[in-house]
Order: C-alpha cells, then sequence, then structure tokens
C-alpha cells in the first residue's frame, strides 16, 4: 500500500470508528452472547449453568409458547390481509387526478407518527363495551337495521381480543404501506397505458395487466417488511392487554411471541430460555421472509 | 387514458370513500383531545358524546401534578436529542467512509452493516440487558442513548446521500488544499441537508415512540420515558380518572404531531425510503 493509500485507509477507519464500536459493542457482541444464554440457564441473579439445547427442547414442548405462535400467526395473517389490502385501494385511489389528494395522504400518515403507547390506550376506551365509541356505532347501526345488536366485547372476550389487536395495528400501518405502494404506482411509465389504450384495451384489463405486475416489487416489498413487524409485534398487545397478573389480554389471549420472551425474561426471570425463544422467533422469521422470496418468483415482475 | 375512475359520479363516489376513510384514521385522535378537556364522569357516559360541555384545560395542570409526566417527557427530549445529534454525527462519518473513501474490506463492511437491519431486537435484548447490568446504566437515561446512536439505517442514508452529489465538487476542494474531514465538513456536508433533515426526523420519531427498551431498563418514575409513564397513568387511574389518562395521552403524542403536521415531506420521505417506522 502506498503511503497515500495507507492515509486514506486511515481517513476512512476514523470516521466509521464511532459507527463501528457501536455496533460492534451493542449489536455484534450481544448477538453472540445471546447464543450463549440461551444454552445456560441464566436467571436475573445468581450462578449459571451450561443446560445445552434444554431450553430449545423446553420451547417446543412449551404449550404457552405454542399459544403465543399461533397467536402470532393468526394476528400476521390476517393483518397482511387487513392492512395491506385497503393500503393497495387507497393508493390506487390516491393516484387518480382528485382533488386534495395530498390532504388525504397526509391525513392517513398520521397514525405512523404517533406513539404507539400513546394511541393503544385511547384504543382501549375507544373499544370499551359500554362507553366505547365503535360499540356504540354499532348498536346505532343495529337501531337504523331494526335489530337489537349488543355492541362487541372488544377487548374482554378472549376470543375477540386478538381482532382488536389486528384492528388497532392495521389503523396504524395502513398509512405507512399506503405511502409506499403510491410511490410505487406514481413510478409506473404512461406511455405503458397510452399504448393499452390504442390497442383498445378497458381499465380493468389496464390494471391487471399493467398495474398489478408492474406494481408488483412494490406490493412484495410491503408484504415481506409488514410480516417482518407483524411475526415481533409487542408495543400494541403490550399496551392493549397486559395486566397486573401479567398476563396480556383476557386469558392471554392477545400473547404474541416477543410479549411471551418478555414475560420469561424480565418477570419470570428465565433469561436463558427467553434468549432461546428469540432464536426460535428469529428462526421462524427467517424460513418465512424466506418462504416468501421463493414464492416470490413466481408472481414479483422484476425487470 | 390510464385512469381508473372516468365518471364524475365514479369520481365522486370516490372522493366520499376517502372522506370515511379519513374521518375513521383521524377520529381517534379527536376522541383523545376532546375527552382530555372532559369531565371523567363525562368519558363514561351512555351514549357517549365527542365534545365536552365546557372545556376543562385543568385537567392538564392535574395530570402534570399527579404523576411525575412532566419530568418523563423532559427526560423523553433529553434522549430524544441524544440519540438525534448521535445518528447524525456517526452516519454523517461512516456514511462519507462508505461513499467516498477507499479502504480495504469496503464492501464486505458495508454488507455486514447492512446485515445488521436482518436481525430483530429481541435477539438482543436479554444480552443488552445484562450489558447494562455489567456498564451499571441500569435505570439511568445514558442507557436509552449511548446504545442507540451507532445506526446502519443512517449510514444507509447518508452513504446515498453523499454518493448523488458529484464528485467534482469535492476534488476541486481537495486541489484548493481542502483536506479530507475540510472536504466532508465544508463542501459535502452543506449539500446532503436534505438527507440529513430526513433522518433527524427518522431519530426524533424512533426515540420518542420507543418504548419496549426503557420498559426493560427504566424502572423509577423519575428516570422513566413518557411513554412508560403512560402505561404507569393507565395502571393508575384507567378505573377513575380516564380524563387524565388521556390528557397524558394528548401531551405524549402532540410533539410528533406537530412536528409532523410542520415537516410532513421529510417524515413521508424518510419513513418510505427506510421502512424504520414501521417498528
Amino acid at each position: 500500500m502506498t503511503a497515500r493509500k495507507r492515509r486514506e485507509a486511515f481517513d476512512a477507519f476514523s470516521m466509521l470508528a464511532p459507527t463501528l464500536l457501536g455496533l460492534l459493542v451493542f449489536f455484534a457482541f450481544p448477538l453472540a452472547y445471546s447464543l450463549v444464554l440461551s444454552v445456560t440457564d441464566t436467571r436475573l441473579f445468581g450462578d449459571a449453568n451450561f443446560v445445552g439445547l434444554d431450553n430449545y427442547v423446553k420451547a417446543l414442548g412449551d404449550p404457552t409458547f405454542h399459544r403465543a405462535l399461533g397467536n402470532t400467526l393468526l394476528f400476521s395473517a390476517a393483518t397482511l390481509v387487513v392492512s395491506v389490502v385497503p393500503a393497495l385501494f387507497l393508493a390506487v385511489l390516491l393516484n387518480e387526478k382528485l382533488p386534495a389528494q395530498a390532504f388525504f395522504r397526509g391525513i392517513y400518515f398520521v397514525p405512523v407518527v404517533a406513539s404507539v403507547v400513546g394511541v393503544s390506550l385511547l384504543w382501549r376506551y375507544l373499544l370499551n363495551f359500554d362507553f366505547g365509541f365503535i360499540n356504540y356505532g354499532i348498536r346505532e347501526l343495529g337501531k337504523v337495521l331494526g335489530t337489537k345488536w349488543e355492541g362487541v366485547p372488544w377487548l374482554t372476550n378472549s376470543n375477540i381480543a386478538l381482532i382488536s389487536v389486528i384492528l388497532v395495528f392495521s389503523w396504524k400501518t395502513i398509512g405507512y404501506n399506503m405511502v409506499i405502494l403510491l410511490s410505487g404506482l406514481q413510478s409506473i411509465s404512461k406511455p405503458l397505458y397510452e399504448a393499452a389504450a390504442i390497442d383498445g384495451a378497458s381499465r380493468w384489463q389496464a390494471f391487471r395487466s399493467i398495474t398489478m405486475p408492474m406494481l408488483s416489487p412494490t406490493t412484495f416489498f410491503v408484504l415481506v417488511t409488514t410480516l417482518i413487524n407483524c411475526l415481533q409485534v409487542f408495543d400494541i398487545p403490550y399496551a392493549l392487554g397486559w395486566t397486573r397478573s401479567s398476563t396480556a389480554g383476557p386469558a392471554d389471549s392477545m400473547l404474541t411471541n416477543s410479549v411471551h420472551l418478555y414475560r420469561e425474561g424480565f418477570i419470570n426471570s428465565q433469561m436463558g430460555y427467553a434468549s432461546a425463544l428469540a432464536w426460535v422467533l428469529f428462526a421462524i422469521i427467517m424460513i418465512i421472509t424466506f418462504v416468501q422470496f421463493r414464492m416470490s418468483n413466481r408472481w414479483v415482475n422484476y425487470e | 387514458m390510464s385512469r381508473i375512475l372516468r365518471t364524475p359520479f365514479e369520481k365522486a363516489l370516490a372522493m366520499v370513500l376517502l372522506l370515511i376513510v379519513g374521518l375513521f384514521i383521524i377520529f381517534p385522535f379527536i376522541y383523545m383531545f376532546a375527552s382530555s378537556l372532559k369531565e371523567s364522569s363525562d368519558i363514561v357516559k351512555v351514549p357517549p358524546e365527542l365534545f365536552p360541555a365546557a372545556p376543562k384545560w385543568n385537567n392538564y395542570a392535574e395530570v402534570l401534578e399527579v404523576v411525575p409526566i412532566g419530568t418523563q417527557l423532559l427526560n423523553s427530549a433529553i434522549v430524544t436529542l441524544g440519540v438525534t445529534v448521535g445518528w447524525l454525527l456517526t452516519s454523517t462519518l461512516a456514511g462519507y467512509a462508505f461513499a467516498r473513501l477507499e479502504f480495504p474490506g469496503r464492501d464486505l463492511l458495508f454488507s455486514a452493516f447492512l446485515g445488521t437491519l436482518m436481525v430483530p431486537f429481541v435477539v438482543l435484548i436479554v444480552p443488552m440487558y445484562r450489558i447494562m447490568v455489567e456498564l451499571s446504566w441500569v435505570d439511568k437515561l445514558v442507557a436509552l442513548i449511548v446504545p442507540w446512536v451507532s445506526t446502519a439505517y443512517g449510514t444507509f442514508l447518508l452513504r446515498q446521500a453523499f454518493m448523488n452529489i458529484p464528485k467534482e465538487l469535492e476534488e476541486a476542494a481537495q486541489i484548493d488544499g481542502a483536506g479530507r474531514w475540510g472536504t466532508l465538513f465544508k463542501v459535502a456536508l452543506p449539500l446532503v441537508g436534505p438527507a440529513l433533515a430526513t433522518l433527524a426526523t427518522l431519530a426524533f420519531l424512533y426515540s420518542w415512540n420507543s418504548f419496549t427498551w426503557p420498559l426493560i431498563i427504566i424502572s423509577s418514575p423519575g428516570t422513566k420515558v413518557v411513554t412508560q409513564g403512560l402505561m404507569d397513568l393507565q395502571a393508575l387511574y384507567a378505573g377513575t380518572r380516564l380524563n387524565l389518562v388521556l390528557a397524558g395521552s394528548t401531551l405524549a403524542v402532540a410533539p410528533t404531531l406537530l412536528a409532523y403536521l410542520l415537516a410532513q415531506r421529510y417524515f413521508i420521505e424518510g419513513v418510505a425510503t427506510t421502512g424504520l417506522a414501521g417498528r
């Protein structure tokens, strides 16, 4: 290496030093440490012993883990539909030349910037069985239709509580997905549509054969990121459902994998077990993401 | 014609739909603010009323008095400022090094940086807690700042921004005798203002709204951040004083909402380019 090159490399590493140091101490080291913890019986205090793969074996047979995984998968699958489909619909409408387009885009995005905890608390009241506005709306609708609707026990019924998490999460993320899909729509070149129009294609044909395939990389991005975020969801179920007896929602119906991990690690002090749970969740996320990528070449149009 | 909506009727129908969805999306915020000005008994009234008969601004004074949410707002502000300044500094330096300087292992190192984005936070949470114990940072604000100032996202964002400015400008400065650091701070940095604004916006959102990590590491009421304070407020007053809980929520949500109103562009751009706020 010449002196000049050496000098350049020295400057480069000086510039990188703060970031590198931070990522080594607060990312790379804990990543490796986490793997070590996961094969021990580490607790909040006291000595730890090597226990081999016991924690992983325990996780796979733990009914609470199964419960959390079931909740998380159900939540994620439903949220993909409830958040992404309306986002796509709104993006398509906003891509039309309508008045106040920027205004609507701005409004839909508001929940994205608001504190998750703050909005979850207010949703607790909106979803309240007795005085919540949502049930008020349902009862009024019932009256209009001439039937008596009691309202829905959104947060108190263990079969329904997870639906509330899905609704609040979707409400919070629709604007985000809509913005990304809209920018995808706006980058589709206009001449494609003009050519289709000359060929006599109807608007639905144009939508199916131009918009959908041209948008598919963006749709794919939205699906992958939404799913990854869903599989890790912590704060909405926690803020909506955490109780003093450390359950998440009625009968743990809002228990997701991240909330389960938090409870094992920091309430029950099972830090080794919680680390193993984290790696199992990581593996599940990797597998699902991998499958999504493998399936993507069937429907995503890469130029 | 590429448009899906063609007749005026279809367009009107679409407008109505957009309006209804907009109302549904914004209504919770109206409810939150309106209820924060009510008597508690008016919030639980059946059938519910949206607006208070007489606005009770005193709820805000009261919530600041009964829980240390004023201190907690200040703690959140300190953490947010620290993280934001940290992000801007570390990402500028690292982003510039990746964009403009040549050094052995650059591409490999950059891939490793991007790789960090794939690891879910839950994998790091237990070991991070133990590291904080070793550093004696448990229950201190420093634990909410220092571990988070290095960011692969920021490095990536600033690298892109530096790569997009014409190299000739920097070369001219170097011919004029400016060193590498001088070139970075005097020539390149002023040209990436929008990227810095986007990054600052993201750092602000991310740290102001953060909850999971503070929940684990901070336990004293006077050291907690505002998102934790809200959960305490809920636990204390959910049964009796909903108006105070909602006044607290309004205080916690207002800063990001106001900032969003003022700088919408950077919020939407920042979020759309990095996908960070999805967390």
